[in-house]
């Protein structure tokens, strides 16, 4: 078995950004002119990096210094614009909460909507349903419109079904986000198990102390390029200089 | 994508599309779909069929007295016409902001896109199947049902799905790079009920005309086809029937290639 996981050769991701508000005229020239009226935007910027099978990687930096984009193009939801990429492996990602879910439908409904789109079968939630709503704290809203769920509830929703998902490979984009410190405590333990495991997780977050936790290791992007990987708590610790230099 | 490798890569695509998981995503975003359609309202699924009932009303009234004198069972040849062109209206419609409406699912999951418009289409064709039954009624009660003629419906059924899923595919795609599509489309529906034989039959029209509306306009040798099976009324033409098939055909993976090649960019812009 191959034991690296993720390996990313000068990888780059490029948006287009538009230059000035879009109005009918200014469609018309770029069109005539072949402009598309546009700036290109790095929001990667030849980055190169491994990732070891089993390994718990957290994943810094500032907002918007490519994190989220990053975990999409791993997850194969975005194409890289140049560089190589070759992931051994089935990531399943948790990037957010409301991913698979239709703010008019009943909890219940949103249930067999939310797990079939992380690979889980009607007949199995349907075991499950009671515990997942017991765990999301949800049972007496199962019929409720998701709309009606606070955010936290929400993540708290999303989070109790996903943690069913068996794969040896997961990732995480801010998942505990919004979350009060009683749901945080019950998460614990599947963090706790997940950190134990042989499965690879990567992480992406703000929270310094829960990435402490359950990473070992850390990759910090700065303005995307990767400004540091190794020890968790190394990278936590000039991450965190970094605001204190500035 | 590199389109010398692309039969190869629409084969594999199309057979993860529909493994065991993306199968179950399938059916439970056609269940939400569908209970989404008629959320809220009180008459509910009633609606799908008030709508055509209408149509069949007015333009029953309005027509009768110019072509329904010319032939047998009018009241079912403008029902199998206003269901036909309402259903391709109403499937490639909803199709039509499918990526923008779903955006977490497009930009944080790796489900296949294709789904979220293979969902709205099949949520339209369970309503259109039960159409067709009613259809399927009437002529047995005109006296112009043939069984036999029946087994010919359901290849051209799975036709008539390709190409409206063609049409989603290329509309939602369009619609990612500019909202106009949405407006164009609405007048291009309105005009659908003229430029196809919904109310007229065919050989009633100009040859230039004919010409026009057959080879022009795709839904046309699927309607043909409809009236042809459904009212046996000895006038099946083979050949019309298999070019049903291969424009639907033509047309999807035409379709599909172009939301292929461009999905990347699309999902961006989702």
């Amino acid at each position: 078995m191959n034991d690296i996981i993720i390996k990313a050769g000068h990888l780059s991701k490029r948006f287009h950004v538009r230059k000035k508000e879009k109005t009918f005229l200014r469609t018309i020239k770029s069109l005539l002119r072949a402009n598309y009226d546009s700036d290109e935007l790095y929001v990667l910027k030849d980055i190169s990096f491994e990732i070891k099978r089993g390994d718990k990687v957290a994943i810094i930096g500032k907002n918007g210094c490519g994190k989220t984009t990053l975990l999409r193009i791993l997850a194969g939801i975005y194409d890289l614009t140049s560089g190589a990429l070759c992931v051994n492996g089935n990531p399943v990602s948790f990037l957010k909460s409301s991913a698979g879910t239709y703010s008019e439908l009943t909890i219940t409904d949103n249930i067999y909507l939310f797990g079939a789109i992380y690979g889980l079968e009607r007949d199995f939630l349907r075991n499950k349903i009671d515990k997942i709503l017991d765990t999301a704290e949800l049972t007496r809203l199962a019929f409720c419109p998701l709309k009606e769920l606070s955010s936290g509830q929400a993540v708290r929703f999303a989070f109790s079904i996903f943690s069913l998902v068996e794969s040896d490979f997961l990732m995480f984009d801010e998942s505990l986000v919004s979350l009060d410190a009683g749901f945080a405590e019950k998460s614990k333990v599947y963090f706790e198990n997940l950190f134990r495991s042989e499965k690879t997780v990567l992480m992406a977050s703000h929270n310094a102390h829960f990435l402490n936790d359950y990473c070992k290791t850390a990759l910090w992007i700065d303005d995307g390029r990767i400004r540091m990987h190794g020890k968790i708590n190394e990278v936590i610790g000039a991450y965190d200089r970094s605001f204190q230099n500035s | 994508m590199n389109s010398k490798i692309f039969p190869f890569k629409l084969i594999i695509r199309i057979s993860k599309l529909f493994s065991k998981k993306n199968r179950n995503i399938l059916r439970e975003l056609t269940r939400s779909e569908f209970k989404l359609t008629d959320h809220n309202s009180i008459l509910g699924i009633s609606w799908s069929f008030i709508n055509p009932s209408l149509t069949l009303l007015v333009m029953y009234f309005i027509f009768k007295g110019r072509f329904g004198q010319k032939f047998y069972a009018y009241p079912l040849y403008l029902l199998i016409g206003i269901i036909t062109v309402n259903f391709f209206i109403s499937a490639t419609s909803a199709s039509i902001k499918v990526f923008s409406s779903n955006r977490d699912i497009v930009l944080n999951t790796t489900s296949p896109r294709e789904l979220l418009i293979l969902s709205q289409l099949f949520v339209h064709t369970y309503k259109f199947i039960i159409e067709l039954v009613i259809c399927l009624v009437l002529s047995l009660f005109y006296g112009i049902f043939s069984p036999i003629f029946i087994l010919l419906l359901l290849p051209l059924l799975l036709s008539y799905l390709f190409l409206i899923a063609s049409f989603g595919f290329l509309l939602s795609t369009v619609y990612c790079f500019a909202r106009d599509i949405e407006y164009i489309w609405v007048l291009t529906s309105r005009l659908l009920f003229f430029v196809t034989p919904v109310f007229y039959k065919l050989n009633y029209t100009s040859p230039s005309f004919r010409n026009a509306i057959y080879w022009g306009n795709p839904i046309t040798p699927f309607l043909t086809s409809f009236y042809e099976i459904i009212m046996n009324s000895g006038s099946f033409r083979l050949s019309n029937y298999l070019y049903a098939l291969l424009l639907g055909f033509i047309f999807f993976v035409f379709g599909y290639f172009i939301f292929l090649v461009i999905e990347n960019s699309t999902v961006e812009r989702a």
